[in-house]
């Protein structure tokens, strides 16, 4: 992919992509800070840990672990998604202030989302864990089911985002998937197309297609980076924003131009400005930063303008029905020529489910692996000496035509073959 | 010297308006400037008569160099008793005759002496050739018209002839009984045509309340701190003594304020120098003309360093090589050449002055600002799916299928197709986007 925005306003630009190597490199390196986080923060899950405590955590290993790599150069590097944790019912986008007293306890479905970037690539991740008292058991019943879910159609998703193939196609075997296992895709999430400095690209994948919602069908294309994300619900999958205030993660949205009256808000949006220009950020993490304590409080009454103006995107933290369970899996993968690798690992529990997906196409897709190439070009230098075996000499600008006409072969290949086929070796 | 403007014709030649004649070339324009013949046709001008041409004035001058000309030569009689003096033997002998002076002549008891003759003056030798009033209850002429004493042609000589004839009777006539005053009459009186023959005015005299001062410096000196009275142009005063004594004159035996001009047929006129200073004084306007009246004073003045510059600067109409023309932009701004080598000076047109005064906050150049703004402002217009395509071309194709495509979407395709025939013009042509 292309930085094409910037190219037909400032001419040529080198290619920011993953043919790039250093770009792969960040990649990588933002995916080791983000695998980290992830870690600490599920070691910190334990019965009666508050929400507060684990963001806090999670944010702060993702700012320590920023600081030491690429310290000499003049990077953007941070925090590209706030921890969020939410439990069971709520479907995310849970990161509460300072001032909130909720926790998690036993028995808990827990959902860790968040992103790191460097220099704008951003890798961005989210597991689901199951608090236990036995940290080793395996997690059964319900829970397990959706976490179950949740994985394998993040597994087949992963064989679906390739080269070559279509976002339409996606959609259908992640249902497949789901209702094997007797849960729903929530509606509306989407998996992103990432490119530099931004964490929605054009491209989107939406995981289950609706009459309202509608995605323009595109072909994925190599050395293009996706967050793929699979959120699976026992319930309905139509999530509800029941309580606005509760909203506290937050992007600007650099389209609006508006000339704020208030001071309070003017405040808050310079900070903003200069510290989360472009990335979701959380109202706890902005507070915290801010070392004026009048400015802190007056925080909330600027936010206030800045909404009515548009000039913050709200990520609302969306609830299902009570009782019901939400499982997230979300991952970060690049697509290499040489196949998806992907680049966000955590550790994961042992799950212990009766359900078992029967469609024969999907566990063949499923045992597809992710890499590729290789075994295919070894299989065509195989067949093609079969089909020609000395050729008169006038079929050798048609052999030749043929070969050079497969894109699988290089040229110095398709002139190899050629000559073989008329040796008839 | 007058400041006649040199305006050059298409071949670049030089005119003089005063005399009405061409010159080729720069230096033969600025010897005829310095030239006699010039300075006369401004005082020609001055007097409202029209100017003469240079063979004329040489003849004229020839002749009275060589005084062979009879008219021109013109003698004095003059009655040694009575001490008055005649322009024509005629007159001279109509007075000798008079029964008056038969009766002086017993009372004397000399014999009557013969007349004196004396050769007048030659024009040429004068610089002031005004013409002085009559005094004492003559109807006081313009001073403008005293300049006629200088008609050229011989009728109009004699006709002045005529007229001072007829004054001299009639001053004549009028002479006071007392001797004082026929002293006075005579010496006043000026009979002779273009003879200046008054009481120079005393530099040291203030123009404006006869207060004497040691020198004319400081006369001048003290006029300027009591009056406020200057010589304009002063850097270019060649004779500031004969203008003081000129000014003197015109108040004198003009009697005109200082602020009128020497031409000026309605400029008011009093009975005695002393009416008049008081009348500057209680005016305040204790000044010269001098502005659009240069050619009076011009015989005191030098301008030939600043007809030089002027003549100089004019010829430039003609563009000379080495000066690099100004150039008009596409954006109606005027690219001067500058001082140094590689300096240029820009100016602005006025109808954009709100542009140049506009003072824009400078946007934010974080990458990841801008790669974002610009996103957002794609998506927000409906083009979305064009950033795969690598061309601009493949993109505005692909942009103008799309059917989501809004009216800002569509505007924005124009947009993006402008850009890139801007593009292909190349650098430098047309305006950035």
């Amino acid at each position: 992919m292309t930085m094409s925005e910037t190219d037909s306003q400032t001419g040529d630009k080198a290619e920011l992509d993953l043919s790039n190597s250093d770009v792969v490199t960040k990649y990588k390196a933002a995916a080791e800070i983000a695998n980290k986080a992830v870690a600490g923060v599920i070691a910190a899950c334990k019965d009666g840990a508050k929400i507060v405590d684990l963001c806090v955590c999670g944010d702060s290993i993702i700012n320590l672990e920023v600081e030491k790599i690429f310290k000499g150069k003049k990077l953007e590097k941070g925090s590209a998604f706030p921890t969020c944790v939410s439990v069971n019912s709520v479907v995310g986008h849970f990161s509460p202030v300072s001032e909130d007293t909720t926790s998690v306890k036993n028995g808990d479905l827990v959902k860790i989302d968040l992103g790191v970037h460097i220099d704008g690539f951003i890798a961005t991740q989210a597991q689901t864990i199951f608090i236990q008292e036995d940290a080793a058991a395996p997690v059964t019943g319900r829970a397990a089911d959706v976490m179950s879910a949740a994985r394998i159609a993040f597994d087949a998703a992963l064989r679906l985002i390739r080269p070559g193939k279509k976002v339409s196609e996606v959609a259908a075997t992640l249902q497949t998937i789901a209702e094997a296992h007797g849960c729903n895709i929530v509606e509306g999430v989407m998996t992103h197309q990432m490119k530099q400095f931004i964490i929605d690209g054009n491209k989107c994948v939406l995981n289950r297609p609706s009459p309202e919602a509608k995605v323009e069908d595109a072909e994925f294309e190599e050395n293009e980076v996706y967050a793929v994300d699979i959120v699976m619900s026992t319930g309905d999958g139509k999530p509800k924003v029941l309580d606005e205030k509760a909203t506290t993660v937050y992007k600007r949205a650099l389209d609006v131009e508006y000339n704020l009256k208030l001071k309070a808000s003017r405040a808050v949006f310079s900070e903003v400005n200069k510290r989360y220009p472009t990335m979701p950020f959380t109202l706890r993490a902005l507070v915290e930063g801010v070392d004026n304590k009048d400015l802190a409080k007056q925080m909330r009454l600027g936010m206030v303008e800045c909404l009515n103006h548009q000039m913050l995107q709200p990520y609302p933290v969306l609830h299902e029905k009570p009782g019901d369970l939400v499982s997230q899996v979300k991952g970060t993968v690049l697509l290499m020529p040489n196949g998806s690798d992907v680049v966000t690992k955590a550790p994961s529990q042992t799950i212990e489910t009766v359900r078992k997906v029967a469609d024969v196409s999907v566990l063949e897709l499923l045992s597809a692996s992710i890499k590729t190439n290789k075994k295919k070009k070894k299989k065509a230098e195989v067949t093609a000496p079969a089909h020609t075996s000395a050729l008169p000499r006038h079929n050798m600008f048609k052999t030749f035509s043929v070969n050079m006409l497969r894109s699988d072969l290089k040229f110095k290949d398709a002139i190899k073959m050629t000559f073989r086929a008329m040796r008839g070796s | 010297m007058e400041i006649s403007y040199a305006r050059s014709t298409i071949d670049g030649s030089y005119y003089c308006s005063t005399s009405g004649t061409t010159f080729s070339d720069k230096q033969s324009y600025m010897d005829h400037m310095k030239s006699d013949y010039h300075k006369y046709n401004l005082k020609r001008k001055v007097a409202g008569l029209p100017p003469v041409t240079k063979e004329w004035f040489e003849t004229r001058k020839a002749q009275l160099a060589s005084g062979s000309i009879a008219v021109n030569v013109a003698k004095v009689w003059i009655d040694p008793l009575t001490k008055k003096k005649f322009s024509n033997q005629n007159t001279y002998l109509a007075h000798i005759k008079s029964k008056k002076y038969q009766d002086l002549v017993k009372k004397s008891g000399q014999p009557p002496p013969g007349p004196i003759i004396v050769n007048k003056h030659s024009e040429a030798d004068h610089s002031r050739t005004t013409e002085h009033d009559m005094s004492h209850g003559q109807p006081t002429r313009s001073f403008a018209t005293t300049f006629s004493s200088m008609k050229p042609a011989c009728s109009e000589l004699q006709e002045n002839e005529a007229l001072e004839e007829s004054d001299d009777e009639s001053g004549w006539e009028t002479a006071s009984t007392s001797d004082e005053d026929v002293l006075e009459a005579t010496h006043e009186h000026q009979n002779d045509e273009g003879e200046t023959h008054w009481d120079d005015w005393d530099v040291c005299k203030s123009l404006f309340d006869n207060h004497c001062s040691p020198s004319m410096d400081l006369n001048l000196e003290y006029m300027y701190r009591k009056f406020g009275f200057y010589f304009p142009d002063a850097e270019y005063l060649q004779d500031p003594e004969g203008l003081l004594k000129y000014l003197g004159a015109k108040l004198q035996y003009g009697r005109v304020p200082l602020y009128s001009r020497g031409d000026d047929e309605n400029a008011k006129h009093f009975k005695s120098l002393h009416a008049v200073q008081r009348h500057m004084v209680d005016l305040n306007q204790c000044r010269m003309a001098y502005e659009d009246n240069e050619e009076e004073y011009s015989q005191f003045y030098d301008y030939g360093d600043v007809l030089e510059s002027v003549a100089g600067n004019e010829h430039d109409y003609v563009i000379s090589n080495s000066v690099e023309p100004a150039q008009v932009l596409g954006t109606s701004e005027l690219l001067l050449p500058g001082a140094g080598k590689n300096s240029c000076i820009v100016l602005g047109a006025r109808e954009f002055a709100r542009y140049y005064k506009q003072r824009l906050r400078p946007g934010d150049e974080r990458l990841s600002v801008t790669v974002n703004t610009m996103h957002s402002r794609y998506r927000s217009l409906g083009i979305t799916l064009i950033e795969g395509k690598k061309t601009l071309g493949e993109k505005i194709k692909c942009a103008k299928s799309s059917k989501d495509l809004k009216w800002e979407g569509k505007r924005e395709v124009k947009r993006l197709e402008f850009s890139n025939f801007l593009k292909k013009l190349g650098k430098g042509i047309g305006r950035e986007f």
